[in-house]
């Protein structure tokens, strides 16, 4: 690590280049700790046939369970 | 003080709900009345069983007056889905998978039902083997 020595009236001090950079990145961190969002470059594609194709199947099902039930003789 | 008074009042919430249910199982079970005695016998014996295409099936070798019943049965059953294929615009093998589904949902413990992979299962307490593609 380098430092630099400075002395001042009998005192000696030891600023530390590495401590420098630590507390600059310290800083940078807390200044900059908002969450960023950013949209992405491509459309979002969101399938909703899935979801249809799955509510005519519960129909055509249910439709099915009510035959069964007007014919619950035979089932 | 208070937490007891909850308590309380949670327990009779479930003890309604529990009559309610009670209600209901009674209900279904005389709903399901409908069947002629020598089919529920049949269901209830382990010789017929619901098979996954929507089918009464026999379950092994079975009398001949049990064959005639199970091919009565299926005709009928073909009428009803035949019906319900044509007003939901689905094919008559589609509906009937949507049936067997159903009945094989609707079978109660001890009754015999098509497992998805063709075995015969008994229906225990649990819920039934149905096919990943029933909806």
């Amino acid at each position: 690590m380098k430092y630099r020595k400075i002395e001042m009236g009998g005192k000696t001090l030891i600023r530390t280049k590495g401590l420098k950079w630590a507390l600059t990145g310290v800083a940078a961190i807390y200044l900059s700790s908002c969450v960023n969002v950013a949209a992405p470059d491509e459309p979002i594609v969101i399938n909703l046939n899935i979801r249809i194709e799955q509510e005519i199947l519960i129909k055509q099902a249910k439709a099915v369970e009510e035959a069964i039930e007007e014919n619950a003789g035979i089932f | 003080m208070e937490h007891t008074e909850i308590k309380r009042k949670f327990g009779l919430k479930s003890k309604i709900f529990m009559g309610l249910t009670a209600v209901s199982v009674i209900a279904g079970a005389a709903y399901a009345q409908g069947r002629d005695p020598a089919y529920q016998a049949a269901r209830d014996n382990g010789a017929v069983g619901e098979q996954t295409d929507g089918y009464l099936g026999m379950v092994g070798n079975q009398s001949s007056a049990i064959e005639a019943m199970v091919s009565k049965n299926r005709a009928l059953r073909r009428q009803v889905y035949t019906r319900t294929a044509k007003a939901q615009g689905i094919s008559v093998e589609r509906a009937a998978f949507f049936g067997g589904c159903k009945n094989i949902e609707r079978t109660v413990p001890g009754e015999k039902y098509q497992a998805p992979d063709g075995s015969w299962k008994t229906r225990g307490s649990g819920a039934p083997q149905l096919d990943p593609s029933c909806p």
